[in-house]
């Protein structure tokens, strides 16, 4: 079907969602995909060909090390397929182990992890395991001083989102773990919205499991991480010779690549010090807009990471407004959606104690990096437009 | 597969409905995912509206029933389905929750409606009740000036009265005016129904010739929420044994005749599952239907066919889409009316009380009026309005 409509390039404001392809990370590939030979060799072999896939692997590994802190060893990070596989493994090798020995290992984490860790507290429960949460304020901060009420001597492992993808929440990771070193648990932090964002020395901080993905920090998706603590045992979910028997499969080569070049372009202090004033400057005008009064910022006194924004408009559907600025020509997100595409309430609002009603109410607005002025205003116009005709329509109704 | 361009392709079937110009005006169209929204859809492209395809999901048959549902209504493949459709043609697609309004306006209702031995129409009750309530409110949401369905059925906008006309479709055989009674006069004036103009063969073809990948796809039949396990087992799963009692099966005059597992399985003028009284009772029960339920003593009361014509009924509920000017309505309005989706309608007088409730009045007794169907009236080929059969009225005789 022919029948082309005009419609201007979408302004992304869901860098949470997906960050663009850094160019770096571009330039990276793009030798890769041009070989002469059009070969992706397999870093296994033992040929000419395999020796220089691996010798990629590894300098991406280094350049990621350096981008975890001064001294992550690279030999203990693992490759996985996503962010989401990060968070399994690190998760499953840990209570699995447990479990093999026939125990009932008791797992504390926050309700406002990623949907990735959530699916495993079923996993868990169905298991003979045992589940706890951690509680969270209104503001959206974990209270990880009560991990010593919910703490028992089967306590297995503690996993906690270092930034919530929705309100961008900074966890108090010394905090934790002080909680955590006291009782000797391992402890398994999802940085996925943290790297990038925010400045991090892992070896220093003695987390055992930190799990990472690719397409977060502007490398290509498909493409996890998890760093392991020296020390820490790893139990592969897919077996098999690669990373050193921790998991299966061969090299993603092109994501491994990817994910060097971007890791080694981050520079968070001085991204946050370019749009952490955008940010705040979006969220003033949004304040300021008549009809865009009684706006609620979620997670506004809590600490937050610099892009992140969200925003609750009481009585109207997050989904419609999201719908309805697609249609503007802005590209934003609410909640989390199933494979359908139907939106859920924010389970993160939820937690944070807002009423269902609200936690369908929120729309998340993540910048990339800078915007121009110009755009951040056009932005709030769409919304005040939008927000306005959903409280009209929700009147008439 | 054919390679026609849409852009040079012009309707075989040309009538008003189809010329009529979009000029860019904004429209959401309802995709379920099967062959007529999505027809209707790029009907509405080329005639040259902004199309925006919305799916509800209404019912979650969730992940593990994937191959049992596949292909039926309201599945993850329909949504898919409606989504590759959107992609095809360009346009916007989303998808919008209505789980929780589904699951307690029609699926609570319907099983209410049984346990209180009505047989209901879920299908009018959705449409009456969520969807065009849902479609109208996303799209003020998202300023759609029109709001477009695949139902076979016509909407007139008489500029000279200022009102809109819902009216039968061309193909008698597709016509699903009698589910769309509960629609407002509001709601009508922004209403295009396209489809309402084209036999159900030229919308295949049509399919085909936009090339759209559900141009094959079967035609939903059953009500959408139950699958192959059939409504009783539904039913059966979500409701009590003490809420559906077992009793007596018994004649007009009394006589008990047999034993019934629960007035939910049978429905007004059924006769199947009444084997067991020519089993026992011999054949002068050979000619035998459900006639009547005993609501107080849980009763199913069988009897010869002649049994199941009567003239009158109550309807609630009742919505007038377009109520005859002329008529005065202490004196009943004259019509034709239709008791169930495949009825003929029949000559009646439709006398009006307060709290929206009818008297109906056929001239000739009907077969069959089912408490928990929608009486729709029409005058010639136009839906006036349309209401909920609450009670029969038998004559006294009986």
């Amino acid at each position: 079907m022919v029948l082309i409509v005009e419609r201007r390039t979408a302004i992304y404001l869901d860098a949470n969602a997906g960050a663009p392809l850094k160019p770096a990370a571009i330039a990276a590939i793009r030798p890769l995909l041009n070989s002469e030979d059009g070969l992706l060799p397999n870093p296994s072999s033992i040929h000419a060909h395999g020796r220089k896939a691996k010798r990629w692997v590894a300098e991406a590994r280094e350049k990621i090390a350096a981008s975890l802190g001064s001294s992550v060893d690279p030999e203990q990070l693992v490759f996985t397929s996503s962010g989401t596989e990060a968070n399994q493994l690190a998760i499953r090798s840990v209570l699995e182990a447990r479990l093999e020995q026939g125990g009932r290992p008791h797992w504390i984490l926050s309700p406002i992890e990623h949907d990735s860790t959530l699916q495993l507290v079923d996993w868990l429960v169905k298991r003979g395991g045992g589940v706890s949460f951690l509680p969270v304020d209104a503001q959206g901060r974990i209270e990880v001083s009560r991990i010593s009420d919910l703490f028992r001597p089967e306590t297995a492992l503690v996993s906690v989102v270092w930034v919530n993808n929705e309100t961008g929440v900074i966890a108090d990771i010394p905090a934790l773990i002080q909680e955590t070193e006291r009782r000797k648990i391992t402890l398994h932090l999802d940085a996925a919205q943290a790297w990038g964002k925010l400045p991090l020395d892992l070896g220093s901080l003695g987390a055992d499991l930190v799990t990472f993905s690719g397409h977060k920090i502007g490398a290509l998706a498909g493409i996890g991480l998890v760093s392991i603590r020296r020390g820490t045992a790893l139990h592969g979910l897919i077996r098999g010779k690669q990373e050193k028997g921790r998991r299966g499969g061969t090299e993603n080569l092109l994501g491994i690549v990817s994910m060097g070049a971007a890791a080694q372009d981050l520079d968070p202090v001085a991204w946050t010090k370019r749009v952490s004033p955008l940010r705040d400057r979006l969220q003033s005008v949004i304040r300021q807009r008549p009809g865009l009064a009684g706006v609620q910022i979620n997670g506004e006194e809590a600490p937050r990471v610099a892009n992140t924004l969200s925003l609750s408009f009481e009585g109207v559907g997050g989904d419609g407004l999201v719908m309805a600025l697609d249609l503007a020509g802005y590209s934003v997100s609410a909640g989390s959606a199933c494979s359908s595409g139907v939106l859920e309430p924010s389970h993160v609002l939820l937690a944070m104690g807002r009423t269902k009603a609200q936690a369908v109410s929120a729309i998340r607005v993540s910048l990339v990096d800078e915007v121009p002025l110009p755009v951040l205003d056009g932005f709030a116009d769409a919304l005040e437009k939008v927000v306005v005709r959903a409280r009209k329509s929700a009147a008439t109704e | 597969m054919t390679t026609s361009n849409a852009t040079t392709y012009t309707p075989s079937g040309q009538s008003s409905a189809t010329s009529r110009s979009g000029h860019g005006k904004r429209v959401l169209v309802a995709m379920s995912g099967g062959v007529d929204s999505s027809v209707t859809a790029a009907l509405l492209k080329t005639q040259g509206y902004e199309v925006i395809g919305v799916h509800m999901q209404l019912w979650n048959h969730g992940e593990a029933n994937l191959e049992r549902m596949g292909g039926r209504c309201c599945s993850l493949i329909d949504s898919n389905d409606a989504r590759r459709v959107c992609d095809k043609i360009d346009v916007p697609y989303y998808v919008i929750n209505a789980q929780d309004v589904f699951q307690e306006k029609v699926v609570d209702y319907f099983v209410h409606e049984y346990l209180e031995n009505r047989t209901p129409n879920p299908c009018v009750q959705c449409n009456t009740k969520i969807k065009f309530n849902y479609l109208f409110q996303k799209a003020d949401e998202l300023d759609c000036e029109f709001v477009a369905t695949g139902h076979y059925a016509q909407v007139e906008q008489d500029e000279l009265a200022g009102v809109a006309r819902l009216k039968k479709a061309i193909d008698p055989q597709k016509d699903q005016t009698y589910f769309l009674f509960g629609l407002t006069q509001k709601a009508l004036q922004r209403t295009l129904m396209p489809l309402g103009a084209f036999p159900k063969m030229a919308v295949r073809k049509l399919a085909e010739e936009y090339g759209l990948a559900v141009a094959k796809k079967a035609d939903s039949q059953e009500i959408c929420f139950i699958g192959t396990e059939g409504y009783k087992n539904f039913l059966e799963e979500r409701v009590t044994p003490e809420l559906r009692p077992r009793g007596v099966i018994k004649t007009i005059d009394g006589t008990i005749v047999g034993e019934h597992e629960g007035l939910h399985r049978y429905t007004i003028g059924q006769r199947k599952g009444l084997q067991q009284l020519l089993e026992r009772g011999g054949k002068q029960f050979e000619d035998y239907f459900v006639v009547d339920f005993d609501t107080v003593n849980h009763s199913l009361i069988v009897g010869p066919e002649e049994l199941l014509y009567t003239k009158e009924l109550i309807a609630t509920e009742v919505n007038w889409l377009n109520f005859p000017k002329t008529e005065n309505a202490l004196r009943g309005v004259a019509c034709r009316a239709r008791i169930r989706s495949r009825h003929e309608e029949a000559e009646c007088l439709v006398t009006t009380f307060e709290n929206n409730s009818v008297h109906v009045e056929f001239k000739e007794a009907q077969r069959a009026i089912t408490p928990g169907q929608a009486v729709v009236f029409y005058v010639d080929n136009e839906v006036i309005g349309g209401g909920f059969i609450d009670k029969v009225i038998r004559p006294k005789t009986v």
